[in-house]
C-alpha cells in the first residue's frame, strides 16, 4: 500500500495478522484504531478493557487491547499479572505514548512497566514497520505466550509511507486447560515464575535473531520513530532498535566507541546501554520464601464447587480470594482481583462455551460491578456468582462500601443461603442460569461472625 | 505370548471410597488382581520402617519424611512393571507432598517434587474423592461398625477439616500433573456407578 500513516498500517497489520477481539478505552489515536478494527462497544475503563482481551486469548482466538500511556497505569494490574499466567491466543497490547503531550494530562513512558516482568515490545520506527510488527505481533504473542506490547509515540502517527501488504492469516489455537498456568495464586506463583524466566530467556535469543541485518559500524542508535530528529540532525549511520529487551549483543560491538541515542520519552533507552557498558556487578535482590504450604482451602464453598463440576461444558473464571483454590481445582482462569466477569466476558466474546465467573463481594465492588452494564451492551449472556460474606474476608473481613444488590432490571437474580443450600439444590440452580443465556447473578450469601 | 499386565492406580485421602471402589472394581473385572500399598514395590524395607515409625510416632515430620523420600528412591530405581495385574492403592509420592505441602516441611516437599517426574506411570490412574459431609456421614459408619479400624488420618477431616481439604487439594494437582489421574467423586454415585466410571475410562480391559 503507498502512501498511507502510521495509524492505517497498524490497522492493516492486525486485520491482516488475525486480530479477532478488539477492546479499547478512548485516549490519545487508541480509539481510532479501535472504530477502524470494527470496534464498537467501549469498554468501562481500561482495566476492564484488557481483562476482556485476556479472556478471549484464552480461548485461543487473537486479541488486541488499547490505550494510551496513562491507561496502561489504569491496567497495570491484569497487565503484570498476565505475564505471571501467560496468554493462548495471540493478544497485543497497543500503548500510545503521548510523549509530546499532545493529548495527555502528563508525560508518561510506558516502557518503565517492561521492567517489572520483562517480555516482549516492540516500537516501530516506519509505515512497513508499523504495518510488520503488528502483522507479526499475534505469531510472537504465541510462540512465547506473553502479550506482546507495540508502544507508539507520536511521530509514526503522522509518519507517511507504503508498506508490503503481508498474506491474510488467521490463529488456529483453542482453548488449553492448564489451570497451574492461567489461575494466579501463591501456590502457582513458583512454577510461574520459573516459566517467566524461561520465556525471557527465549525472548533475549530472539531478538538478536530479528537485527541479523544492521550495520556494525553504527554511530547513532534511533529506537522507535524519530523522523524528526532524523532529519533535523541529518543522522546517517543508523542502528534501528525497535525491540525490547534491546539486542545486547548485538549493540556491544557499538559501545566501545562515541555514540548518539535518539528515543522518544524518558532516557530508558539510554540507562540500559550504559549500564551495558558498565562492570559486571553481581546483585541480590533477596531470597523467594517457599511458598509451598500455601495450599489455603477454604470448606465454606465445597457445595458450590461440587455442584459447578457437574454443570458439563463450561468455564469457571475466578477472582482472588478465599475461594480461588478448591479440592477439585475447578477455576480454569483467574487474571487479578475484580477480574472475572470481565475474564467471562472476554470469554464469551470469542468462543459459544458458557463461563461461570465467580467473585468475592470486595472483588466485585472493587471492579467487577463496572463489568455487568458492558455485558448488557454487548448483548451477551454471563452467569455470575457473587459470594456475599460481609466483605474482604481474606484481610479481616474489612466492610467494602456500595451496594452490593442493585442490579439493572433485565439480570435475572437468584438468592441463596449457603448453609441452608444442599449440593443438588446449587447444581438446579446452576443449570437454571446457565439455560437462560442471559446476565444471572447469584448472590451466596454466607453466615459471617459479625 | 503373555499379555503386559495392567497397572491401574487408585488413589484418595481418607473416606473417599477408595477401598470400597478397589474392593467392587475387582470383582466386576471378574479376575484376580495383586493390590500394592504406598510402595510401588512390594515388601519395600524402606517402606515399611518408615510406615512402623510413624504408626509409632518416633520422629518428627521432617524425619519420617526423608524415610519416606528414601523409600521412594528406592521404589523408582528398582521398580519393574508387574508380572499380574495390579491395582496401586495410593502412592508415597502423592501422599507423602500433600502432607508435606500442607506441613509446612518445603525441603521434603522439594525432593518429592523432584523425584515426580522420575516416577513410573500407570496404565488408568484415579483419585476419589468426597465431600465432607460424606466423609463424616462414613467416618460415623466407620466408627459405629469398624472401630477397630479408625487410624488417626481418618479423624483429621473431622477434627482439622481445612488441613484435609488443603491436602487433598495438593493431592489432586499433583496427581494430575503427574499421572493425569481421571477424578471421580463419590459423593452421590452409587458403588456400581463408580465402578462403571473407572470402567468408561478403560475401554480396552477385559470385563466380566
Amino acid at each position: 500500500m503507498k502512501n498511507t500513516d502510521g495509524l492505517t498500517a497498524l490497522v492493516e497489520g492486525f486485520k491482516d495478522g488475525g486480530v479477532d477481539v478488539v477492546t479499547n478505552f478512548p485516549g490519545y489515536y487508541s480509539h481510532k484504531v479501535f472504530s477502524q478494527l470494527g470496534g464498537e462497544v467501549t469498554s468501562v475503563n481500561e482495566k476492564i478493557a484488557y481483562e476482556i482481551a485476556w479472556g478471549a486469548s484464552l480461548t485461543g482466538k487473537r486479541s488486541l487491547t488499547t490505550f494510551k500511556n496513562v491507561g496502561l497505569s489504569d491496567a497495570a494490574d491484569p497487565f503484570l499479572n498476565s505475564h505471571l499466567v501467560g496468554t493462548n491466543g495471540g493478544m497485543i497490547v497497543l500503548v500510545f505514548d503521548d510523549v509530546d503531550v499532545e493529548g495527555s494530562q502528563s508525560r508518561q513512558d510506558s516502557r518503565n512497566y517492561f521492567d517489572f516482568f520483562g517480555g516482549l515490545w516492540l516500537e516501530p520506527y516506519s509505515v512497513n514497520s508499523a504495518y510488520e510488527l503488528a502483522y507479526k505481533s499475534f505469531k510472537w504473542s504465541e510462540k512465547f505466550s506473553l502479550p506482546v506490547v507495540i508502544r507508539v509515540t507520536n511521530q509514526l502517527i503522522y509518519a507517511q509511507g507504503g508498506f508490503k501488504r503481508l498474506k491474510k492469516v488467521k490463529g488456529n489455537k483453542s482453548f488449553l486447560k492448564n489451570n497451574e498456568q492461567f489461575v494466579v495464586h501463591p501456590i502457582n506463583s513458583k512454577y510461574q515464575r520459573k516459566v517467566l524466566a524461561q520465556k525471557n530467556k527465549g525472548i533475549e535469543k530472539f531478538v538478536e535473531s530479528l537485527y541479523k541485518s544492521h550495520p556494525s559500524d553504527a554511530r547513532n542508535i534511533l529506537v522507535g520513530c524519530n523522523i524528526r530528529e532524523e532529519k533535523k540532525f541529518g543522522l546517517k549511520n543508523i542502528f534501528r532498535v525497535f525491540t525490547y529487551p534491546l539486542p545486547s549483543k548485538s549493540l556491544s560491538p557499538l559501545l566501545s566507541k562515541s555514540i548518539k541515542i535518539f528515543e522518544q520519552g524518558t532516557p530508558f533507552v539510554l540507562e540500559k546501554v550504559n549500564a551495558l557498558k558498565s562492570k559486571s556487578i553481581e546483585g541480590f535482590t533477596g531470597i523467594i520464601p517457599d511458598n509451598s504450604n500455601g495450599y489455603i482451602v477454604s470448606k465454606n464453598y465445597e457445595k458450590l464447587f461440587r455442584a459447578l463440576t457437574k454443570v458439563k461444558n463450561t468455564v469457571a473464571i475466578g477472582d482472588l480470594g478465599e475461594y480461588t483454590k478448591d479440592t477439585l481445582d475447578s477455576i480454569n482462569g483467574c487474571l487479578c482481583f475484580g477480574s472475572s466477569i470481565s475474564v467471562g466476558l472476554g470469554y464469551t466474546l470469542a468462543s459459544n462455551k458458557s463461563v461461570f465467573s465467580i467473585i468475592g463481594d470486595a472483588a466485585y465492588l472493587h471492579s467487577g460491578k463496572n463489568v455487568i452494564p458492558e455485558v448488557l451492551k454487548r448483548g451477551r449472556s454471563a452467569n455470575i456468582i457473587i459470594i456475599s460474606n460481609g466483605g474482604s474476608q481474606g484481610t479481616g473481613g474489612q466492610e467494602i462500601p456500595g451496594d452490593l444488590y442493585y442490579q439493572p432490571k433485565v439480570v435475572e437474580i437468584y438468592k441463596k443461603k449457603y448453609e441452608n443450600t444442599s449440593c443438588t439444590e446449587f447444581e438446579d440452580v446452576l443449570k437454571t442460569m446457565n439455560k437462560s443465556k442471559k446476565v444471572s447473578v447469584l448472590y451466596l450469601e454466607m453466615e459471617t461472625n459479625k | 505370548m503373555k499379555e503386559r499386565a495392567q497397572y491401574i492406580h487408585i488413589e484418595g485421602m481418607d473416606l473417599a471410597g477408595k477401598t470400597t471402589a478397589t474392593h467392587n472394581f475387582i470383582n466386576r473385572t471378574g479376575r484376580e488382581w495383586d493390590v500394592r500399598r504406598n510402595s510401588i514395590i512390594p515388601d519395600n524395607p524402606m517402606y515399611l520402617l518408615a510406615d512402623s515409625l510413624r504408626r509409632a510416632d518416633a520422629y518428627d515430620a521432617e524425619v519420617l519424611g526423608n524415610l519416606y523420600v528414601a523409600a521412594l528412591m528406592g521404589d523408582i530405581r528398582t521398580f519393574e512393571w508387574p508380572d499380574n495385574d495390579t491395582i496401586q492403592d495410593s502412592t508415597i509420592l502423592l501422599r507423602s507432598i500433600a502432607f508435606h505441602t500442607v506441613k509446612g516441611t518445603p525441603r521434603v516437599v522439594e525432593v518429592l517434587q523432584e523425584l515426580a517426574p522420575k516416577h513410573p506411570k500407570f496404565d488408568a490412574s484415579f483419585v476419589f474423592t468426597a465431600d465432607i459431609e460424606t466423609r463424616l456421614r462414613r467416618l460415623q459408619s466407620r466408627m459405629d461398625n469398624q472401630p477397630e479400624q479408625i487410624s488417626p488420618e481418618d479423624l483429621l477431616v473431622r477434627d482439622k477439616p481445612e488441613m484435609f481439604m488443603a491436602m487433598e487439594a495438593a493431592l489432586i494437582d499433583l496427581a494430575r500433573n503427574s499421572f493425569h489421574s481421571v477424578i471421580i467423586d463419590t459423593s452421590t454415585l452409587t458403588p456400581d456407578a463408580v465402578v462403571q466410571k473407572m470402567f468408561d475410562e478403560l475401554p480396552h480391559l477385559d470385563k466380566k
